[in-house]
């Protein structure tokens, strides 16, 4: 079937194409990669071609693992409450990570001043600052909700303070010239020029939010997607293990193609069409 | 003819600029004068052209007439006998590279002055359809400025500058960056525009027949420090287009001249005693011998 498709390409490739067609097509080139890994997989995990077949399960093992775990309940619990946290130290890292970004990027000054810390902090590990946040916020929801802030702060912040620090200077010039005050300026020309990059950093950090649970839930978790996979690792179910690895992958990947999605249309107006 | 009639708009007295440079042997600050001992009377509704080598102070000048620069070495501006201490929305600035808001559609674009001001969703509206017919960009309203031909993208920017109704317009080589062929258009536009509304245009541009065809009075400048080398009075008749002016002999005579009077510069001294001199030969690129 793929290889008439190919041909009708080559014979015509101004006609209009098939909605369906085009759909399963789209959907083969999308998948193609990741069905030739599993099929990999499942074949060396079957002939046993690992020194420890025990750690290597096949693919359907672990799909049959996840099936149980789905079928039990225990997965979507586990989903739920983490999202929960993943989606509420999203939030609280823009409350402040897009506040604290604009005020770096607009007041020179401060940002000078702030710049520095902000490099050191950035480069700590977050790992290695779980040990602290355990100190300060205990085990409870709240260091965990932490970590995940702290880990998606960076993204959103550095970019927004490179969104403001970016603005055309004539078009700040031009609002001027029209007789701007500081506070308009800000908001009409500051804000939604930054926008696109405060929105790729939203979206990298989205997406670091569902990766940095894992961390996040190695604190005395006790429910939770990353919470789940040490627990099946401590305890040798291996399928499971690795079933818990896929949901966060797939979760991951849902999260940035969709808010992927929503960025190209939302910015028109910045498509390149030869523009300045 | 606008040059002799009507009470003075703009008074510009003794502006001087100074910029100070880092040298890069000595590690100090040099003093830089960009613009010296600018003194100039413009009277309501005239249009007024100035040409000079690139670097001359000429963008120094719309930006101080426009309050976005003060200037460092003294001078005053007056409009309407009103000392000018910053930008405001009797004055409209049309800058070189369009500088567009590309958030926002030609309609937006034009209504962000009148929003400034302070006027109703409605009547901005209104007051941008009508400035949208004014430069022929009907059906074009929800485009965005990336959607825009370069001549397109030109006419957004002075409607938005026309939109507010300032008294005096500043335009800083508007026409430079679109073709040849748009260019002439948009001049043509822009003298009917002018005779329609009657305002008073300060216009920077590096073409001489530029500056012929538009202006009642063509301002020329000598380079480092900017100062008035002369002005020449363009006594054409109105109304011009482009299409007259070729047919035209004496505006060949005012376009010689005002060539001759740029490149003079190029003799410290020669002819003309206000000319500094300099080494400004390379920078001076007349259309007329291009
Ligand atoms: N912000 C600035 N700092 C230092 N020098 C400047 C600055 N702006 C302009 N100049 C210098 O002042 C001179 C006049 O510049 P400008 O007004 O842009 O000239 P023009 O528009 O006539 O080409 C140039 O030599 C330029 O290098
Ligand atoms: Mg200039």
């Amino acid at each position: 079937m793929t290889k008439k498709e190919k041909k009708e390409i080559i014979i015509d490739p101004t006609q209009k194409q098939n909605p369906v067609i085009a759909a399963l097509k789209r959907i083969f080139m999308a998948s193609f990669a990741i069905v030739v890994f599993l099929i990999i997989w499942e074949v060396a995990a079957r002939l046993e071609l690992v020194s420890v077949p025990a750690f290597f399960p096949p693919v359907t093992k672990i799909a049959a693992a996840l099936a149980d775990e789905a079928v039990k309940g225990y997965l979507w619990k586990n989903i739920l409450i983490s999202l929960r946290r993943s989606l509420l130290g999203f939030g609280l890292g823009l409350l402040v990570a897009i506040p604290l970004g604009l005020a770096i990027g607009w007041f020179k000054l401060f940002g000078d001043l702030v710049n520095p810390l902000l490099q050191v902090f950035r480069n700590l590990p977050t790992l290695a600052l779980l040990p602290v946040f355990v100190m300060f916020f205990g085990i409870g929801e709240l260091s965990k909700v932490m970590v995940i802030l702290w880990g998606v702060l960076w993204y959103t912040l550095l970019n927004t303070i490179s969104g403001v620090r970016s603005v055309d200077p004539q078009l700040i010039k031009a609002a001027r010239s029209m007789g701007t005050g500081s506070l308009r300026l800000f908001g009409t020309v500051v804000l939604p020029a930054a926008l696109p990059f405060i929105f790729t950093g939203m979206r990298i950090s989205a997406t670091v939010s569902i990766l940095i649970l894992i961390a996040a839930e190695m604190m005395g978790a006790n429910r939770g997607l990353g919470y789940a996979m040490f627990f099946y690792q401590g305890n040798f179910l291996i399928p499971k293990m690795f079933g818990y690895i896929v949901v966060m992958a797939i979760i991951g990947t849902a999260l940035s193609f969709v808010l992927e999605h929503i960025e190209k249309r939302s910015f028109r107006w910045r498509d390149e069409t030869g523009s300045t | 003819m606008a040059v002799d009639e009507g009470k003075s708009k703009i008074e510009l007295d003794r502006l001087r600029q100074i910029y100070y440079i880092r040298n890069q042997q000595t590690r100090g600050l040099e003093e830089f004068v960009a613009l010296e001992e600018f003194s100039l009377s413009i009277r309501e509704g005239t249009f007024v052209a100035i040409v000079g080598p690139s670097g001359c102070g000429k963008s120094t000048l719309l930006d101080i007439i426009a309050g976005l620069t003060r200037s460092k070495g003294g001078g005053s501006i007056q409009i309407d006998g009103r000392q000018v201490t910053g930008p405001a929305l009797d004055r409209g600035f049309i800058m070189q590279g369009y500088a567009l808001f590309p958030w926002r559609t030609v309609q937006r674009n034009i209504e962000y002055g009148l929003e400034v001001k302070g006027v109703s969703r409605k009547e901005r509206g209104e007051i941008a359809r009508k400035f949208i017919k004014l430069v022929e960009l009907e059906g074009f309203e929800d485009r965005y400025p990336n959607e825009l031909s370069g001549g397109m993208r030109q006419r957004v920017a002075i409607a938005r500058a026309l939109a507010y109704d300032p008294e005096v317009l500043l335009m800083d080589e508007p026409f430079a960056a679109v073709d040849a062929q748009t260019r002439e258009t948009m001049q043509d536009e822009l003298l009917k525009i002018q005779s329609k509304t009657n305002k008073t245009v300060i216009f920077v541009t590096h073409s001489i027949e530029e500056a012929v065809l538009l202006a009642d009075r063509v301002v020329v400048m000598t380079p480092r420090p900017g100062r008035i080398k002369q002005i020449v009075d363009v006594t054409l008749p109105r109304p011009r287009t482009n299409a007259d002016m070729r047919a035209s002999a004496d505006y060949d005579v005012i376009v010689r001249r005002i060539w001759e009077l740029l490149h003079d510069a190029e003799i410290p001294g020669a002819v003309d005693g206000a000319a500094t001199g300099g080494d400004i030969a390379d920078e001076i690129v007349p259309s007329t011998i291009l």
